[in-house]
């Protein structure tokens, strides 16, 4: 470590001399003599452009930069005349030097690894590796160091892309061979949402990925706080080792960058945060994570859209993203977001530029992008002392182009790393394009034209006014010229050289008949830029197009621009209300809502005489031969879920939570609002007895994920029995984890709330203590799982349990019974039938399917009567859907309720509205029209147990989310939207762009016992 | 506002009537042996007509009279069996096409599951002797008013052979209605989510071109089989493909999208065959295509998800309604997740078809008459209709809708069969052990 250190330190004085320590073999072989670069127009940094300057460097320095530098006389001067100095980029996100790991990714098909196989020393789970170094594996790679040097780049920051916490990333330098650097040996902590190589089956999804980097913070915590007292640990040791360090995370995906920056704010960290270029998604919220971002600029191919059939199938979401990609930066720059650019999943230096080109055509300033590239970067990894810009001391980096940068036509001459220039274009300055009078002998005489750019120039010749004209070989070196042609069976050979640099005359010798002659070339004139500018027109017609806007969520049926903020007052005449109240089923009755608030229902509210005040702010909607209901409730779904709705490594994972992964962006949040659902609770599946914690949302369509959660609910956790939990149906290699019997379920519970007991018994003790003793004892680890367990025995958490057989509900209440908490409901509990007054007795509620059964062994004696005989037995009953097709007919499920077994209308109806209300602790805020109630209410144009019902509107807090005729425009908007970005593609392909093939969407719909994608 | 509760008594009356003669549930019906008349029933004909107030007599398991009771002073003293059924609504047994009923019990227990047979082309594998009468689930869906169901295999690309069958009797060949009614075959899928990359998408192009060539050659080479007088050596698979191009077997084609849709229905342009399809998620897309070859179409299960993201919310709901107004034959299918089980939703397919825009006795001739006439069995079933099997319901009130569908009667082939089932059984036991 200590050597590490000093390297660092030495590094970190990087040309405090050129002294060195490794021996030389010959004579000492010293260069201290400066490079100037003189008449360049140079970019010292943002804000600072010198026209006609000199650049001075020393070896690997900038000595001096300005109009009036005095060289040296120990100077090379390079005249850069007409170019221009950019300091050069710098690519915060590479694995450049590196061996690329293997991501594993699903491990099924195999036994499980549930131990890491690393030392002991090392933290126990293989995804989490703070303590590798890249410095300490980084070195030259001159193919990828060339790729990275011809787009501009002059250093990158590296890391192994292998695990969530990833380790340090070294600044290098990309020169190749000896000349190759470690800047800065540790920049930067990083950090990712991608297991990679780690065959350990915890974690295996996006919840247990966040869970866990939250504990590896914890327990580094405490092991800083306990060192005396603990053994070493490496992984622990390197966390707290590189706490000062900038942490980078690379989330990829708008929300889950919301992620990464919650997980921070957590541990009072601010990470740098590195997304996927589709931060125009959620802007404000991305604004409102103060982070800086690192962008990359890859945007998708136009999508072949020739086939309307195949079209079909391409989403509305994927043509906006296309549309939309190019103008992030100018999105997160209009928004005053800072942020680096990366190269990340770029190929060529073409495509970089091009599409930096394309962004700044979209809006974002060319200065913007410079910084962007430049002193953002250098300041982001604290490297801004070194590099970022061309003031005096800083690294000798930067690159020379023929023009302004990020244009088409710029090239890219030459890209000096720390000092060492590494060429690509040479700095020539003869412009030899354009017209020529040439003479050969004195006697011949012929018109030359020679068009291209650079050294390589295609030539015409025809004799003097004549109009045909045949092809000239060209070659150029400097000020060298060849020509060479055949002219009526006579061939010509011309050798000379040029007057200077705007190339006025040529003048050389050539062979006729075995005597040297005279030949010579005048320009006439220079070639025509302007000839060449069907390109700018193209442009332009780009420029005029209008780019549609984005919607909340991006997708078909979003929002466009922003989601209405305020709410009307709303007056609902004449309805059939269902108040799920004592009054039961008030036909002719008008409810008034107020603030997104229910407010009064009454026969004939006369609003002069009961709301004189409100005069006429409010809507009336006249509700005749309409049914007006509270919305449903589901209490058990797993619609809106990112990367994986169980966490499947382990038996128990009370540590994670569904809240962390909520997916605002899901179809079927639409879709279930189609169907009267207006709150879901997003379960945890049913993969192991003790899963994660739930969210409760309402189906805020286009909200962030935070503000769809309910505010304020109190917290539940999914518990799991039987067939799922003992891995029955999921092959013959998963026969490893315990428990593999109902027998080993039992003994999970006990064992996992005897260690909760404990775990809270050691932290009363510990906290009973003085500040003094506490100093000097052994603190317990503050573990979330632990945790977790403590609050549901504490009755501050509720458990929803998944459930079939009889002899394990039986069993899961007794455990609970000896632990002193309740059972708060039991999920799917298909044989509640059989236990439904144990499970009254014990105050458990039952929220059951309608109509499922004999899909597994243990659901085989399920049936439709089960929801009334729990009801009947004073059970709080509930139906859930647990599947996004049927969560969207859940009032035809309670039908059920009165078909099988003859639960009266009133109540059945209460089975997906007060009843899951109940459930979830919610009844004093939703699930009947009352006074004082969220306005979440639903319009129907039947009675809503019918099959003939469908629903006219779906409030959520007084405010439409979903309107059958709003739906209508839509569809339309849908279509045109769509029909506008085909077009917009077609025009693509016809002028020869790249475009890509249309896939099928990756549809992810989850139930109770899907694993990991 | 609650008109249940009464009714509510008499169906418990009735069920426990049921269960009183019967004590193990669900023996088959013995063959009708007194003549049967139903009196002043709502007669939902199957054919899009309604008899308010019916007379529909049955002897020897057919029908011999379907009248207006108001037209027609009666002669009831002709039946040895008068049920009154004022108030009541009678249905056809309703039709499931494409069910795995009876093939697989428990989806997750795999000694329980005979619906998938190994390989691709699978002629002459035959649902009809793998069907279980003893199935628990059959009992579940009758209690709905599906009488009837066409038994099919899965997997592969010729899943198999079906079979229908009406779901009472002592063994499969007591209950089949019909034997080996058609094959099954799956069309390639031309494209899908394979590997990002171009590279990779144009082998999957190669994959389907060569599946579909693979279907060619079997046809092709089971034709050349089949116009040979003799085989020296016989070949099962091409000889179960004998009626098939006696047309006394239907090719029911299990096709969704537009490319497979239309590959397919080309394909069999070369053929006399009578064609199917089945699932036709994108036929709404090709209904000048399908019109024009006559084909119909078993319509994949209403209650779904939208395929694509950006597609209708209720464009599964109004499906039916698109092709009924496009002039093509629709008949409703359950396959899917829960598909056995789920089949005694049928009738609420068909209830949601009404609620987006099918007239409700079209809606019903969607699950009786014109699967009937899809499955090639429209002559014997299908309808309530003079000398057509007596397989038919009575239920107290829109059968089509959870809030009415109760059946209190029901008769295959005239036999009044038992409408108690093993969850039904269950719910009695446990009801009586919390007593009152």
């Amino acid at each position: 470590m200590q050597k590490i250190l000093l390297s660092l330190l030495v590094l970190s004085f990087f040309g405090a001399s050129s002294q060195t320590w490794k021996p030389v073999n010959g004579t000492k072989n010293v260069k201290n003599h400066y490079t100037a670069i003189t008449n360049a127009t140079i970019h010292v940094k943002s804000g600072q452009l010198l026209q006609n300057a000199t650049l001075l460097i020393q070896n690997e320095k900038v000595v001096a930069v300005g109009t009036a530098v005095i060289l040296p006389a120990n100077t090379l001067v390079i005249d850069a005349k007409g170019k221009f100095i950019y300091p050069s980029f710098i690519d915060l996100h590479t694995q450049y030097g590196l061996e690329p790991v293997k991501n594993v990714g699903s491990s099924r098909g195999q036994k499980p690894q549930i131990e890491s196989k690393k030392e002991s020393i090392f933290y126990w789970n293989q995804a989490v590796r703070p303590e590798t170094k890249a410095a300490d594996e980084v070195g030259p790679k001159k193919e990828d160091a060339d790729k990275y040097r011809k787009m501009g780049f002059g250093t990158v920051l590296t890391h192994q892309h292998d695990g969530l916490l990833r380790g340090t990333s070294a600044l290098v330098a990309l020169n190749d061979g000896d000349n190759f650097k470690v800047l800065q040996a540790e920049s930067a902590s990083q950090y990712s949402f991608n297991k990679g190589s780690s065959k350990q089956s915890y974690p295996s999804s996006l919840i247990g990925m966040i869970a866990l980097i939250r504990q590896v913070h914890f327990d580094a915590k405490w092991y800083v706080d306990n060192r005396e007292r603990t053994e070493y640990n490496r992984s622990l040791a390197a966390i707290e080792e590189t706490k000062g360090l900038p942490k980078i995370f690379d989330a990829y995906g708008t929300l889950s960058q919301l992620r990464a920056d919650k997980i921070g704010d957590e541990f009072g960290f601010q990470f740098i945060l590195k997304g996927d270029g589709t931060e125009y998604k959620r802007m404000q919220e991305i604004k409102a994570t103060e982070a800086a971002l690192i962008v990359p600029i890859k945007f998708p191919k136009a999508y072949d859209v020739s086939d309307p059939f195949t079209t079909i199938r391409l989403p509305l979401s994927k043509m906006k993203d296309w549309e939309l990609a190019p103008q992030n930066l100018s999105y997160l720059s209009n928004a005053g977001v800072e942020f680096a650019i990366t190269s990340d999943g770029l190929k060529t230096e073409k495509e970089f530029f091009a599409n930096l080109e394309k962004a700044i055509e979209q809006g974002l300033s060319r200065d913007a992008a410079v910084q962007s590239l430049t002193e953002i970067p250098a300041k982001l990894i604290g490297a801004s002392k070194m590099m970022g810009t061309l003031d005096k001391g800083k690294l000798a980096n930067f690159i020379i182009l023929s023009d302004t940068v990020f244009q088409e036509k710029t090239k890219l001459h030459s890209n000096w790393v720390n000092g060492i220039e590494h060429s690509y274009e040479p700095l020539s300055f003869f412009e030899y394009a354009g017209d020529y009078s040439l003479n050969i002998n004195k006697n011949e005489q012929f018109d030359l034209t020679l068009t291209g750019e650079g050294n390589s120039m295609i030539g015409k010749v025809a004799k003097k006014n004549t109009k045909e004209k045949i092809d000239a070989k060209v070659k150029l070196e400097n000020n060298r010229i060849n020509l060479s042609f055949t002219m009526n069976e006579k061939l010509y050979r011309l050798s000379g050289s040029v007057s200077d640099s705007q190339s006025r005359i040529w003048s050389g010798k050539t062979l006729v008949g075995g005597v040297w002659k005279d030949w010579a070339a005048i320009k006439k004139t220079n070639s025509d830029e302007s000839k060449e500018t069907p390109k700018t027109d193209t442009t332009k017609i780009e420029k005029e197009e209008i780019n549609g806007s984005v919607f909340y969520p991006n997708m078909a049926f979003g929002w466009e621009d922003s989601i209405p903020s305020t709410t009307e007052n709303l007056l609902f005449k004449n309805a059939t209300v269902w108040t799920n109240e004592t009054e039961g089923v008030l036909r002719n009755h008008d409810v008034f809502v107020v603030n997104g608030k229910i407010e009064m229902v009454g026969y004939k509210i006369n609003m002069e005489v009961m709301f004189p005040k409100m005069g006429g702010s409010f809507r009336e909607i006249d509700a005749t031969d309409l049914h007006l209901t509270s919305g449903i409730i589901d209490e058990h779904s797993h619609i809106a879920i990112n990367n994986g709705v169980n966490e499947s490594g382990q038996a128990v994972t009370a540590e994670v939570s569904i809240s962390d992964v909520v997916n605002s962006d899901d179809i079927n949040i639409y879709r279930q609002l189609s169907g009267g659902v207006t709150t879901s609770q997003l379960l945890h599946g049913s993969a192991n007895p003790i899963g994660g914690q739930s969210a409760l949302i309402k189906l805020r369509w286009g909200k962030s994920p935070e503000k769809m959660k309910v505010e304020g609910a109190d917290g539940f956790i999914k518990f799991a029995l039987g067939e799922n939990v003992k891995q029955s149906n999921w092959g013959d290699f998963n026969t490893v984890r315990f428990p593999q019997t109902r027998m080993g379920v039992e003994q999970v519970y006990y064992d996992a709330f005897l260690r909760a007991k404990e775990y809270q018994s050691n932290w009363t003790l510990f906290n009973a203590k003085s500040k003094r003793d506490q100093s000097k004892s052994f603190a317990p680890r503050f573990d979330i799982e632990l945790d977790v367990l403590s609050q549901i025995l504490d009755s501050q958490r509720f458990v929803t349990c998944h459930s079939y057989i009889q002899s394990e509900i039986n069993m899961l209440m007794h455990v609970a019974d000896s632990m002193e908490f309740r059972i708060n409901t039991f999920t799917h509990v298909l044989e509640g039938y059989k236990v439904a007054d144990k499970l009254r007795e014990h105050g458990a509620a039952g929220s059951t399917f309608s109509d499922w059964w004999a899909y597994k062994f243990e659901v085989n004696d399920a049936i439709p009567y089960n929801g009334a005989i729990m009801h009947k037995q004073g059970v709080l009953t509930g139906f859930n859907s647990d599947d996004a097709e049927m969560g969207r007919r859940l009032n035809q499920e309670a039908a059920k309720a009165v078909k099988y077994g003859g639960v009266s209308e009133v109540e059945a109806w209460k089975f997906v509205t007060l009843n899951p209300a109940k459930m979830l602790h919610l009844d004093d805020r939703i699930g009947s029209i009352k006074k004082g109630k969220d306005a979440d209410l639903v319009l129907w144009t039947d009675n809503p147990l019918s099959i003939y019902a469908k629903v006219v509107t779906t409030y959520i807090d007084g405010m439409p989310y979903y309107d059958a005729s709003r739906d209508v425009e839509l569809r339309k908007k849908v279509q045109a939207e769509r029909e506008r970005l085909i077009a917009k593609m077609m025009k693509e392909k016809k002028a020869g762009k790249p475009t890509q093939p249309i896939k099928k969407e990756k549809k992810m719909l989850y139930e109770c016992d899907t694993l990991e994608e | 506002m609650i008109p249940w509760k009464n009714k509510m008594k008499n169906l418990l009356v009735i069920i426990a009537c049921l269960l009183g003669f019967s004590a193990t549930a669900q023996t088959p019906a013995a063959a009708q042996s007194q003549s049967v008349l139903l009196l002043g029933a709502k007669a939902h004909v199957g054919n899009g007509k309604i008899i308010p107030n019916s007379a529909v007599g049955f002897v020897d398991g057919k029908i011999n009279m379907v009248l207006s009771a108001i037209d027609i002073r009666m002669d009831s003293t002709k039946y040895d069996k008068v049920i009154h059924c004022d108030g009541k609504h009678l249905y056809p047994g309703f039709i499931a096409p494409n069910s795995r009923l009876g093939l697989v019990e428990i989806s997750a227990v795999r000694a329980s599951r005979d619906q998938q047979e190994v390989g691709q082309f699978k002629p002459h594998v035959r649902s009809l002797i793998a069907y279980n009468t003893e199935s628990r689930i059959t009992p579940t869906v009758r209690t709905n008013g599906v009488l009837i169901a066409e038994v099919a295999p899965i997997g592969g690309v010729i899943t198999g052979t079906s079979s229908i069958f009406n779901l009472d009797g002592w063994n499969w060949e007591d209950a089949v209605l019909k034997e080996d009614n058609g094959i099954h075959l799956n069309w390639p899928t031309a494209k899908t989510s394979m590997g990002s990359d171009k590279k990779k998408d144009g082998e999957w192009e190669k994959k389907y071109a060569k599946s579909v060539e693979e279907i060619k050659q079997f046809f092709k080479e089971a034709e050349a089989y089949n116009k040979a007088d003799f085989h020296l050596e016989i070949n099962i698979r091409f000889e179960s493909m004998k009626s098939v191009f006696s047309k006394k077997k239907k090719v029911f084609i299990h096709a969704n999208r537009v490319q497979e849709i239309t590959d397919a229905i080309y394909f069999f342009d070369d053929y006399d065959f009578e064609i199917v399809l089945v699932g036709g998620y994108d036929a709404w897309l090709l209904s000048d295509l399908l019109k024009d070859r006559k084909i119909p179409v078993i319509l994949r299960r209403v209650h779904d998800l939208p395929m694509n993201q950006d597609d209708d919310v209720d464009l599964p709901y109004k499906m039916p309604k698109i092709l009924a107004d496009k002039g093509i034959l629709v008949s409703l299918e359950n396959s899917g997740r829960m598909e056995a089980m789920g089949t005694r939703n049928l009738p609420f397919y068909a209830g949601t078809a009404v609620a987006y825009g099918v007239d409700k006795e079209a809606a019903l001739s969607m699950i009786t008459l014109n699967t009937a006439k899809i499955l090639g069995i429209d002559k014997v079933v299908g309808s309530i209709e003079e000398g057509k099997y007596a397989t038919l319901f009575i239920s107290a009130g829109d059968a089509l809708d959870m809030r009415g569908n109760q059946v209190t009667l029901a008769f295959i082939q005239g036999k009044q069969i038992e409408l108690t089932n093993p969850q039904i059984e269950l719910w009695k036991k446990y009801d009586g052990k919390y007593g009152k």
